[in-house]
């Protein structure tokens, strides 16, 4: 009887053991906060940088690096250099981290990443853009069967402007507002009164620093007015980007459009969009026309008329 | 109604031309130039910096720097498994797994996919990337229905590539030993939560294909600015 019992307990506590296992095999969660630091500093200085990285996952074998990269297309994609150069120098604050050498993260135990970025005094004064990388390696494969071990590297952005004043420089401009062709043939830049309208509104920044920016598209014509508030949006220095307005344009939609216009739209409106520093400053504002025309309704409204003439007429007749 | 008829005829033939508009205040006047549809006008405002508010500039003269963490929410990344096998490779037989991304970030993601080398065997034997039905690429989706060999992958997701025309439609993958870049798989641009990508591998052997093969799959995941 006794053998019998702590057989039982042996085996509750075998498979307790072993459960979690079972459950949540070699899965990885990592979160890292904050998506992305800003930093305005002095030459000369050396600013303190605090990520958080946590480990919701197994444990799992993690590196941590810094890269520089370069922004890309439209949407706010970036390129991940390969290579940091020595012009800005960073070192990790804690001991337990060392750039580039994996350490084992734990599970569900955060770990703080804290790093002192060096500027040099002879620094340039403009923008420099980075990502703080954290990328596991896979644990030994296992052999016997075709496998296939995953790596993630995933990472947060330091976007650095260097200025000795603390003043940044931004120079907004629109390089496009447009309301792209309809398909109606022969009459492409009016729209069917019923159909949904897209909205391109790209805004770009000529300064030496980056910018976010909030922006809003207005609509007025004869019947309404309305006007959309823009998601703000990360221009850097040199670029431009689409600004969107995800109520109205979703998914894959905000890659091509900012926002789309649904509604029944007949005649002239027009179309103002501004966009300034999210503070407010300097709002640069361009417009743009577009025509719409119930030709569904008309048509039917024809049609309707033409079957009624031609009841009344034969029924004249008989 | 043949006077309305004729006054829509000229709204639709003669479109109003965009208008410049011009903004004025006591400290400084904006003039924007015509932007017309379908070509890029400019309007752009002369470069002026912005000051410190009184708040930024005590801390930027004491401490010689400011920064400012920009969402609280977090960026996080969950990869459904970290080691995936195969079944037993039959020669001409397809062999299918998956595996699944979910990812949250305050404005969208971007997702790339590489290899750190081909399926590779330990004697070293390869087995090659598809070249799907008609020519697929890294790079590029093709459809892959017929009996050719090889390794790629497809996508389920919201956010598909252009290229992933349909579930039938694959990719090589982007192989870094070769120099090849990662190959965009994912990007968003708008707040999301538990954003799910699925990625489904596939292995059609050949009959020299006889061996067990690996490889690292690497997945780049980065916040949107």
């Amino acid at each position: 009887m006794r053998a019998k019992f702590f057989c039982t307990i042996f085996i509750f506590f075998t498979i307790v053991l072993l459960l979690p296992k079972i459950s949540k095999a070699d899965s990885m969660h990592l979160i890292m906060s904050p998506s992305v630091l800003k930093v305005v500093a002095k030459p000369g200085t050396t600013p303190h940088l605090s990520f958080k990285l946590e480990n919701k996952g197994d444990p799992a074998l993690v590196t941590i690096q810094i890269l520089p990269f370069t922004p890309i297309g439209n949407n706010g994609q970036v390129v991940v250099g390969k290579k940091l150069d020595a012009t800005i120098p960073f070192q990790p604050e804690s001991s337990s981290i060392i750039f580039g050498t994996p350490f084992l993260l734990k599970s569900n135990s955060p770990q703080d990443i804290s790093i002192q970025m060096s500027l040099p005094s002879q620094l340039s004064e403009k923008d420099y853009y980075f990502t703080v990388l954290a990328s596991t390696t896979p644990f030994p494969e296992s052999e016997g069967s075709t496998a296939l071990q995953f790596s993630t590297r995933i990472g947060s952005f330091v976007l650095l402007s260097v200025t000795s004043n603390g003043a940044v420089e931004q120079r907004l401009s629109i390089p496009l507002l447009s309301v792209p062709r309809s398909t109606i043939p022969l009459l492409s830049s009016v729209y069917e009164s019923s159909t949904a309208i897209p909205l391109v509104f790209m805004a770009k920044n000529n300064g030496r620093n980056f910018v976010t920016t909030q922006g809003s598209v207005t609509i007025s014509g004869w019947n309404q007015k309305q006007k959309y508030n823009l998601q703000e949006a990360t221009v850097l220095s040199g670029t431009q980007r689409l600004l969107i307005d995800g109520s109205t344009c979703k998914s894959d939609c905000s890659k091509t459009y900012s926002l789309i216009l649904k509604g029944f739209f007949i005649g002239k409106y027009t179309v103002t969009a501004s966009v300034s520093s999210q503070r407010g400053e300097r709002a640069v504002t361009a417009q743009t026309t577009f025509v719409a025309f119930p030709f569904k309704l008309i048509g039917l409204l024809f049609l309707m008329a033409l079957a009624f003439l031609w009841l009344r007429k034969n029924l004249v007749k008989e | 109604m043949p006077i309305f008829l004729l006054i829509l005829a000229i709204m639709i033939v003669f479109p109003f031309p965009a208008k410049a508009l011009t903004m004025e205040s006591q400290q400084y006047q904006l003039q924007s130039e015509d932007v017309v549809t379908e070509s890029a006008g400019q309007s752009t405002t002369p470069s002026f910096e912005i000051p410190l508010t009184t708040d930024e500039r005590g801390v930027f003269n004491s401490k010689g720097y400011i920064a400012t963490a920009t969402n609280s929410q977090p960026f996080s990344v969950v990869l459904q498994s970290t080691n995936l096998n195969f079944q037993q490779l039959t020669p001409g037989k397809a062999n299918l797994i998956s595996n699944i991304l979910r990812i949250s970030s305050p404005h969208g993601h971007q997702v790339f996919i590489s290899e750190t080398k081909p399926l590779t065997s330990l004697s070293g034997t390869v087995l090659p990337a598809t070249s799907c039905d008609t020519g697929c690429s890294y790079l590029h989706a093709e459809k892959w229905l017929s009996a050719n060999t090889g390794f790629g992958y497809t996508l389920e997701s919201k956010a598909l590539p252009e290229d992933f025309l349909a579930t039938n439609y694959y990719r090589a993958l982007a192989d870094l030993s070769k120099n090849q870049r990662p190959a965009n798989i994912s990007l968003t641009n708008l707040s999301e939560v538990n954003a799910e990508i699925k990625v489904l591998f596939k292995i059609l052997p050949s009959q020299k294909d006889s061996e067990t093969y690996s490889t690292v799959i690497n997945f780049d995941i980065l916040p949107n600015l």
